[in-house]
């Protein structure tokens, strides 16, 4: 067994199939329940993660007006040394602002074993083959109560959710997709941030409507548990979101977001990204520190207020 | 930003592709357990393609002409073991019915009877289908044939069912004679993985099953049963964890089963007959208990009156089950560390005069123990494991191994003597 290995196993497959179990346990050994209070957890664990990923989002937002001069300024010039300087410019600008160009990438790294391992861990606990069950063995820790429950009911709301969503039958091979896809869009729409860049905007509005559609599609022929888990991954995303966007004072309000305005020309979205930009720059680096102060300030008159109050009483 | 943005979308995709991915490969029944079965002169050797090939066992030369099913059929994955009997081959294999491995659970199983020589079916049909999964092996006894399922659809209050097929060849039988082929089938509360197990004499069959329960089912024949077949059921017993290997007897009336706590359990059969030599009750005392480390999976093998069996953890172990003083004991333990699990279990042999047991790992070799000792002596040379059970015959050790090749070895010095590459169809190293 290689590091890489021991270490999914280890940390990532057995503390998740584990904890499905032992859910699966508490919850009247419902198997669907156990699922969705299992992403629904995880999904809260790695808010921190979201705050992250949305911070290094909106820095970027906010440096893209620079970037852009920058970029206008060594336009013309091809030569290596004004490459090598721009590129200097540009991770100065990023040092300067605090801002890493793949942070926003690094939390979702740092999500993708999470991901891939609760995918797997549904299908490593109700093994639909004589293969998966051998290898459950591996995974269940030997104080795990729920080896005398072996092999799990894996049946929910009337469908096995070990089958495919189409061999689920009447309603719900149209229904699943159908909520696959919504809830696919809801979460994408209330996780995209406007470019300043009209082709990018363009390709975002693509992918928001291609990604939904295109996992409403496959969801057809995934495990019924996995169509479940994808739900309510998508539905407790769009509520995370929102909450780390309230946090974060983003002004990115959920008519704005469900809002499905076409693009203008590049110049207007060009203005309109840049005075968004502004706004979220300064609810975010200035607006938040001027609000601690004045939170400080007004603690103090409080509590000056009060000493006078009990050395005149 | 935008190539930030095209990053992101490039790793969700990335995300999606590898999970759903692993989820397809966790969902496909790839089987390969099925051990070699070997007559008086060939070797029969399920592939990973669900066919059936034959090769000589003296040069180890596949005959070419024959092949079950012939030309690109295929019947799904194989798990549980063949049997020969009277120059036919039996057998069950799983699929999704149209020449392909089961991809989820809704697949059935046909069961076949071939004519060892010709390849051929016995019976009209090319194979009997039947719903459900069969992982245990077939059972065969007065021309029925006895296999046990699990029972792919979950909303099917029943966890399995045993099937009684007419094994009759069709050759010699008239339109008018031919029957249907299943006689009888029984839902049995658990989903069965093992074999069950036949006591021949006193004509009932011991199954054991998820659910942790242990059915006794009478074979006798009385016009009772023919009304209504579920009254062949004499005992349902449940026990606390799922039995997956096959239950074995260890004298007259006594019997053993592991299961998936580790615990190794033995208990008596008290039977009273009918007038009519039909069972009329069964008395059921668990008298022995042991508790081992891992899943007991695989069958426990008897060997020179002792019991040997390996848990998937790894554990080997001989036992001593002594039925009149009701005393399991170890004789020795040991911890084999090899890559995988050991889900074939073991085989035994000897070879001059020396007693040796074999066990294959699924992404490792085949150790080899010595059966006094306990002590490893040493390995058969595989790259990428094996799933089914090796089988012993005439100083060779005969083994299909997950790459889809089969290989024979010397015991005497474990060089390789055959290799055959089932997918290619040619030869290996």
């Amino acid at each position: 067994m290689n590091i890489f290995s021991i270490f999914w196993n280890f940390v990532i497959m057995k503390p998740m199939v584990n904890l499905l179990t032992i859910l699966y346990s508490l919850f009247s050994d419902n198997f669907g329940l156990s699922i969705i209070v299992f992403t629904v957890l995880i999904r809260i664990l790695m808010i921190p993660l979201s705050f992250r990923q949305v911070k290094q989002m909106i820095g970027m937002q906010s440096i893209q007006p620079k970037l852009k001069q920058i970029q206008a300024k060594y336009k013309d010039r091809k030569d290596k040394e004004s490459r090598q300087k721009m590129s200097q410019e540009t991770m100065s600008l990023y040092r300067q602002s605090g801002v890493n160009p793949v942070g926003c990438l690094g939390p979702m790294i740092i999500q993708l074993p999470i991901w891939i391992g609760l995918y797997r861990a549904i299908f490593k606990v109700v093994p639909p083959t004589p293969e998966g069950l051998a290898n459950l063995s591996s995974y269940l820790y030997s104080w795990n109560p729920v080896i005398n429950k072996i092999p799990l009911d894996s049946f929910f709301l009337g469908i096995d959710l070990v089958n495919p969503v189409q061999q689920a039958g009447g309603l719900f091979a149209v229904l699943l997709p159908l909520i696959v896809a919504v809830t696919t869009f809801s979460q994408q729409k209330v996780s995209m941030m406007k470019s300043s860049d009209a082709r990018q905007e363009q390709t975002n509005k693509m992918m928001l409507w291609m990604m939904p559609i295109m996992f409403g599609f496959f969801t057809l022929s995934f495990p019924a548990g996995l169509a479940t888990y994808i739900i309510f991954s998508n539905i407790a995303g769009f509520f995370i979101q929102i909450y780390v966007l309230k946090k974060l004072k983003v002004k990115h309000s959920l008519r704005e977001m469900l809002s499905f305005k076409t693009s203008k020309s590049e110049d207007d979205d060009l203005k309109q990204n840049e005075s968004f930009d502004v706004q979220v720059k300064e609810e975010n680096y200035e607006h938040t520190t001027i609000s601690r102060k004045n939170r400080r300030r007004s603690n103090k008159a409080r509590s000056r207020r009060i000493k006078g109050k009990s050395r005149r009483s | 930003m935008s190539t930030v943005k095209r990053n992101r979308i490039l790793v969700v995709l990335i995300i999606f592709a590898f999970s759903i991915f692993g989820c397809m490969n966790d969902m496909e029944h790839k089987g390969n357990w099925t051990s070699p079965k070997l007559d008086e002169n060939f070797i029969y050797v399920p592939s990973d393609e669900g066919v059936l090939h034959k090769f000589s066992k003296i040069n180890g030369s596949k005959e070419s002409s024959w092949q079950f099913p012939l030309g690109d059929s295929s019947l799904g994955s194989f798990y549980g073991e063949m049997i020969i009997d009277k120059e036919i081959l039996y057998g069950a294999a799983y699929g999704n019915g149209e020449d392909k491995r089961c991809q989820n659970r809704k697949c059935i199983s046909s069961v076949f009877a071939i004519d060892a020589n010709t390849g051929q079916s016995v019976w009209m049909e090319e194979s009997i289908k039947i719903d459900g999964s069969v992982i245990g092996g077939l059972i065969l006894h007065k021309d029925i044939i006895y296999v046990a399922t699990s029972e792919n659809d979950k909303s099917d209050s029943a966890g399995g069912y045993l099937y009684a097929i007419d094994a009759k060849s069709d050759s010699d039988r008239t339109l008018n004679e031919l029957t249907q082929k299943i006689l009888w089938r029984i839902p049995l509360p658990g989903e069965i993985y093992g074999t069950p197990l036949l006591n021949s004499e006193k004509e009932f069959l011991i199954v054991g099953g998820l659910s942790g329960d242990i059915s006794i089912i009478d074979l006798n024949n009385t016009q009772a049963y023919e009304t209504n077949p579920l009254s062949r059921i004499k005992l349902s017993q449940i026990t606390n964890y799922p039995i997956i290997s096959s239950i074995i007897k260890v004298s007259e009336d006594s019997y053993c089963f592991g299961n998936i706590k580790g615990q190794l359990k033995c208990f008596n059969l008290e039977i009273q007959y009918k007038n009519n030599s039909s069972i009329g009750s069964v008395n059921f005392q668990i008298w022995g208990e042991l508790l081992l480390d891992g899943w007991i999976w695989s069958d426990i093998r008897e060997f020179n009156n002792y019991y040997y069996l390996v848990t998937l953890s790894g554990w080997l172990y001989k036992i001593q089950v002594d039925e009149n003083r009701e005393e399991i004991k170890i004789e020795w333990e040991k911890e084999l560390k090899l890559d995988g699990k050991p889900v074939a279990g073991l085989t035994t042999y000897t070879y001059r005069n020396q007693d040796f047991i074999a066990v294959p790992f699924d992404k490792d070799k085949i150790a080899i123990i010595d059966n006094v000792s306990g002590a490893t002596l040493g390995e058969y040379p595989l790259k990428n494991g094996v799933q089914s059970l090796p089988i012993v015959n005439d100083n060779l050790i005969f083994v299909i191994d997950r790459d889809n090749k089969f290989r024979s070895f010397s015991v005497a010095d474990r060089s390789q003597i055959i290799c055959f590459d089932m997918k290619d169809m040619k030869g290996c190293d």
